[in-house]
């Protein structure tokens, strides 16, 4: 830095963070909300406040047909042990869907297609893995590719026009590792066969650069023109981080992200889990692994340029060279090092200039089907003279498990840099 | 234009600035859109009072700076913050890598965080914003001489994270620390 000044590198470091700031959209919303007192539905909110519950829609209309499928198949395999027996032709269904899901999840990479074919595994598995497998598929086509899109016969009913408060007492955002801020994440409203309407609500501790604590799960029912507080499925002791719920006629089904390694679990794996709403408690969903948390051996790792961002900007990617799904959730540390020494480390923030994550408060998490890349964006401020920077030879990268992949070529210039998190596509945007 | 319209588009038009600052000040951006949010739904119902200052922005992130000020103050010194512990892990591998040429933004920016709120607060508005030292004073209801106290000290505490060139803006100020 010789030969700058300190104030000049202190307005450059100002200037920088004060880029790092959140976006306006929902805190106008909730000031004008609070004042003013212009009520944003959440079914029909501004493009910024209402994008979240617009995705959660879109997952779960998309999902809702798969979901339904699943849901059965769920509910028998607990029920019924004979569900392994299940006759072959359903297993060749499932593979045929998983095939497709995984077609199209390549299809929306710009990297080559799978050479192997995902149909051979998931015929000769079991029907639980072939279950985990459709699962996986099914979330590869969403959470995997960023792909979510509503069907065009897709039928979106209203939402209550303001979203419940907060009904639990054990979702301090404070006492939490990451702490944050308490907000309302995914929702999904469900019919019963009695005809009455009921809703699920997220509620998360998002921080600073994304990071979230356990998800809460609550049911509301509604009760005239208001919802009431039902019953909470999901708690945050659980310590589970939402990936998409979906909620059909007295079903509802969820898949997450296990943030314990309690009760059996592994931590970074996802799960899915079902519930019956009828007689619904935390307790009784019915559970099932959908993806293991990514290993060292599972991934390859390499670094491209970005010539098409709009800042110095690199991408990070990380491809599943493993035979069976994996699962990934947050910030890649990177660091920038030149024959070994260290130089730098990318600041982890939720995006920036080239790309990163937009459309959501929190990193995704990523089931990474085999041979799918997933990638992370790594820029440098607008700020940082590149001229002046060291150029790295290699960056060396952790997962956001902490599990070392370490180091790769990679020449760019050390210094300024920030790290998004990680998408399930090439891009490394959302 | 009613008053509530005016407020509106008020609101929308300066909340990202405001929340700019916010974020400077508190480093956290859920705290950030907290103290925005507070701020101007405190300031909605004083609003033609605001109307009457020369200029608005100026008198709202006025009123931004004091409610942080005045929120940290009553803050409870158990209080463990997210963004505290994130210094922490950030600056871990800065110090395992001492004698390593480390980014000195980074331990810039970490540094700004140890500063006192008021010293930070005297920072963003003399350097984010470019006020001069009287008007950073008519902000933080304090004398010049405060002010210039205040990032005296704060840029001698900064300039521990590298080897900076001198300036006459920094030396005028670091004078006054001896």
């Amino acid at each position: 830095m010789s030969g700058k000044t300190l104030t000049d590198e202190l307005r450059s470091v100002l200037l920088f963070h004060s880029l790092e700031a959140p976006q306006p959209g929902i805190t106008v919303d909730r000031i004008l909300n609070d004042t003013v007192g212009s009520v944003v539905a959440l079914g029909s909110a501004s493009a910024a406040a209402g994008a979240p519950a617009k995705r959660a829609r879109r997952i779960s209309a998309q999902q809702l047909a798969a979901a339904s499928v699943i849901a059965v198949l769920l509910l028998a395999v607990a029920g019924i042990n004979s569900a392994r027996n299940r006759d072959a032709s359903r297993t060749a269904s499932q593979a045929s869907r998983v095939n497709a899901a995984n077609q199209a999840n390549q299809a929306s990479q710009a990297g080559p297609a799978s050479q192997a074919s995902p149909a051979g595994p998931a015929n000769q598995a079991s029907q639980a893995g072939s279950d985990q497998a459709a699962a996986a598929a099914s979330a590869s086509a969403g959470s995997g590719s960023g792909a979510f899109a509503l069907p065009s016969t897709g039928v979106v009913r209203a939402g209550p026009t303001t979203p419940p408060a907060y009904a639990g007492n054990g979702l301090d955002c404070s006492t939490l590792p990451g702490g944050g801020r308490l907000t309302t994440g995914q929702w999904d409203d469900y019919t019963l066969s009695t005809g009455e309407t009921g809703y699920l609500y997220e509620f998360l501790c998002v921080g600073q650069n994304g990071e979230r604590s356990a998800s809460e799960l609550q049911v509301f029912r509604q009760v005239g023109g208001a919802l009431r507080y039902k019953q909470t499925l999901l708690r945050a002791a659980a310590d589970q981080h939402l990936d998409f719920l979906t909620a059909g006629a007295d079903t509802v089904r969820i898949q997450a992200s296990v943030q314990s390694s309690a009760a059996g679990r592994v931590r970074g794996e996802v799960i899915s889990t079902a519930w019956d709403l009828t007689d619904a408690h935390p307790g009784d969903g019915h559970s099932f692994t959908v993806a293991g948390p990514c290993l060292r051996k599972d991934l390859r790792a390499s670094v491209t340029e970005a010539p098409d961002a709009l800042a110095p900007a690199w991408r990070l990617m990380l491809r599943n060279a493993a035979a069976t799904a994996c699962a990934l959730e947050g910030y890649p540390q990177v660091r920038a090092q030149l024959a070994g020494t260290p130089l730098t480390i990318a600041v982890p923030t939720l995006s920036g200039t080239a790309g990163g994550v937009t459309k959501t408060q929190v990193p995704p998490i990523i089931v990474l089907s085999p041979d799918a890349t997933a990638a992370a964006i790594i820029e440098q401020s607008a700020g940082s003279a590149a001229g002046s920077c060291q150029q790295s030879d290699r960056l060396a990268v952790t997962l956001p498990n902490g599990a070392s992949l370490g180091s790769v070529p990679a020449r760019l210039a050390a210094c300024g840099l920030a790290v998004h998190p990680l998408v399930g596509n090439v891009r490394g945007s959302d | 234009m009613d008053s509530d319209e005016r407020f509106t588009a008020f609101v929308r038009e300066h909340t990202q600035a405001l929340l700019r600052t916010a974020y400077l000040l508190t480093r956290n951006a859920g705290e950030a859109e907290e103290l925005v949010q507070d701020t101007l739904a405190w300031l909605y119902p004083r609003w033609p009072q605001v109307e009457l200052a020369e200029h608005q922005l100026a008198y709202v992130r006025k009123a931004v700076v004091n409610r942080y000020l005045a929120g940290r103050r009553r803050m409870s010194a158990t209080e463990v913050h997210f963004d505290a512990a994130r210094e922490r892990a950030a600056d871990r591998p800065v110090a395992r890598d001492r004698t390593a040429e480390v980014d000195e933004r980074i331990a810039l920016w970490a540094k700004l965080g140890e500063l006192s709120e008021r010293q930070r607060a005297a920072l963003v508005l003399r350097f984010f914003h470019d006020l001069p030292d009287d008007e950073v004073a008519g902000v933080l209801d304090c004398r010049v001489g405060t002010v210039r106290s205040l990032i005296s000290r704060a840029l001698s505490t900064l300039r521990v994270t590298g080897d900076f060139a001198d300036d006459a803006v920094s030396s005028r100020y670091l004078r006054n620390v001896t």
